[in-house]
């Protein structure tokens, strides 16, 4: 019999509710254990403007204690809003933190077997709900309008983050990743193949 | 849902209003008033409805004594004031009690409670000058809001007579609002006096969950899904753990968990840890509430828990609110609790020189700085 303990584990760094419970939803969706996918939480806890910088900012920590026990069955993924630098930029100031002289040189840190799945939604994360929710023909999303509706309470945030998730998961990934029109979301689909259990 | 509280007049609540949300997390330092909010909520639920574990009726003088007027306060009248959203409106219910010092009963001024406006039930003292004494009136409306209400004579002033009011076809309204002031779950759990013996089943808990195996026969007999549910949850929580069962011993019932690892045995409720007893039940607590319209008051849920199991509990709670229209009060000093929702569901309780509580949403919204966990820990927040 399996133990529980010998399920997948997955941590979450990410900015805040909406993307914990996308990336969550998602994670279960494709078969993982929800009490084995832990966030490592919103550092502060406060409604700031961009959180991006504290994810800058514990990443490199996270990853070096992911790589000292990488041998138990663990993935880590990183959500980080591009806002408005490029996918690009953000990945790069990822690298850096984590190894400075790579990420100047342009080059990916994280080992090939390395479970860590970075995904940049961009501009931001309603920016997949709303190409998610919409027809997806890509016509109707960019990613430079910044779709976020701050009307919106935390209940129908969650409902609208878990919802997308279970689109993507059922709807849209079956169909092949590069039927997907937004290169941000193409991109972090990608990424996804890094966590194979 | 409840909506808006008011309390004026008791202990360090003076002109104290607040006005909540579906998640709602109570921050502050120790005494800063968190606890009697809900203390102020369950007199209210008990005045009203009775203990329904105990199936006692309350007096006003069982409920609220003279000494929890606020010290500072000349006045002798407490008055207490909800507004709960449901049935398509807005419930009003408003109690003022008179205290007469140390040789009369408190007693009440007024109850009332109206439904958008319309009235329900009202009472009142009518002073009666050339008779010189105070008589208590009484008037009971029915769900048509063009019908003049029935006056009752010779009112009992001393108890909640929305309490004595009994589900009629034409009173449906007035009969919602006491199931939805059954559905508050107001707790402070203790598991050093969780027994595992019940004499017989209780239909909901108490403050410190002291009847908890009493709830779980009731539980077990009319929820039978509900518990199966809590089941498979809890398996996946507590090592080990199989099922409940709750056996006939005698007079009594005992609670017991089975557990098939390392080899099947069974353990009674006291014998489980004090953070399995509180896992337990805050799953309970959960699974097993009302189908809807429900609203949990948790103090300190986090008491006794291992760390990684907070998150996950809360985000059940949270998952439960959003599916049931629910609605959850936690007043919590746990970091982890406090950075994962202070910014969007947080109050901060204060009392400036021991003066009456002033309650503030937290809506920090520097780009630099502290957590909020820290600033509270540091003395800094909101330290203007």
């Amino acid at each position: 019999m399996t133990s529980r303990d010998d399920l997948p584990e997955v941590t979450i760094l990410c900015e805040d509710i909406d993307q914990e419970r996308f990336i969550r939803e998602y994670l279960i969706c494709r078969g993982l254990d929800d009490r084995k996918i832990k966030d490592f939480g919103n550092p502060k806890g406060r409604t700031i403007k961009n959180n991006n910088a504290s994810i800058v900012k514990h990443y490199p920590a996270l990853i070096k204690s992911y790589r000292s026990r990488k041998y138990r069955n663990i993935a880590v993924v990183v959500m980080i809003d591009a806002d408005e630098d490029s996918l690009d930029d953000r990945m790069r100031s990822l690298n850096i933190v984590l190894d400075e002289t790579a990420g100047n040189l342009n080059k990916d840190p994280r080992l090939p077997d390395e479970k860590v799945a970075i995904f940049v939604p961009a501009r931001n994360i309603e920016t997949w709900f709303h190409y998610i929710n919409s027809d997806r023909s890509g016509q109707e999303c960019n990613e430079i309008t910044d779709y976020k509706d701050k009307t919106r309470t935390a209940k129908e945030r969650i409902e609208l983050a878990k919802r997308s998730a279970r689109i993507l998961a059922f709807e849209i990934c079956p169909q092949g990743v590069d039927r997907i029109a937004l290169p941000s979301l193409r991109y972090a689909c990608r990424e996804l193949q890094r966590l194979q259990f | 849902m409840l909506k808006r509280i008011y309390v004026n007049n008791f202990r360090c609540l003076v002109n104290f209003e607040l006005t909540v949300d579906s998640l709602n997390l109570f921050l502050g330092s120790n005494g800063s008033g968190k606890t009697t909010v809900f203390e102020v909520l369950r007199k209210l639920q008990k005045f009203i409805l009775g203990d329904q574990a105990f199936q006692q009726d309350y007096k006003v003088s069982d409920l609220f004594a003279s000494k929890d007027l606020t010290r500072w306060q000349k006045s002798n009248i407490q008055k207490f004031e909800l507004d709960i959203q449901g049935n398509g409106g807005i419930y009003k219910y408003t109690l003022e009690i008179e205290h007469q010092g140390d040789y009369a009963p408190p007693r009440m001024r007024l109850e009332s409670l109206t439904f958008d406006g319309q009235p329900l039930f009202n009472f009142w003292v009518d002073d009666a000058a050339d008779l010189g004494i105070s008589v208590g009136q009484a008037r009971l409306y029915n769900d048509d809001p063009d019908r003049e209400g029935a006056f009752v004579p010779f009112f009992d002033w001393s108890r909640s007579g929305i309490g004595f009011i009994y589900e009629r076809p034409n009173n449906l309204k007035l009969t919602w609002f006491k199931k939805r002031i059954s559905n508050f779950f107001i707790v402070q759990i203790n598991p050093f006096i969780m027994e595992s013996e019940s004499l017989k089943e209780e239909s909901s808990p108490n403050w410190d969950m002291s009847n908890y195996a009493a709830w779980y026969s009731y539980l077990s007999q009319e929820s039978q899904g509900k518990i199966l549910k809590l089941t498979l949850e809890l398996q996946k929580i507590i090592q080990g753990f199989d099922s409940f069962q709750n056996s006939k011993s005698g007079d009594v019932r005992i609670l017991s968990a089975s557990f098939t690892r390392p080899s099947k045995a069974a353990y009674r409720l006291n014998e489980l840890s004090h953070g399995q007893k509180a896992l337990i039940v805050l799953y309970t607590l959960i699974y097993c509430s009302p189908d809807d319209n429900f609203t949990l008051c948790i103090d300190e849920p986090e008491n006794f828990l291992a760390l990684p199991e907070i998150r996950p509990w809360w985000r059940r709670v949270m998952d439960y609110c959003l599916e049931n229209q629910a609605q959850v009060m936690l007043i919590s000093h746990h970091p982890s609790l406090i950075n994962y929702l202070a910014s969007n569901s947080g109050y901060w309780f204060e009392r400036k020189d021991n003066e009456a509580v002033r309650v503030r949403r937290i809506n920090d919204t520097g780009e630099e700085g502290l957590s909020v966990a820290k600033l509270i820990e540091l003395g800094w927040i909101y330290d203007e």
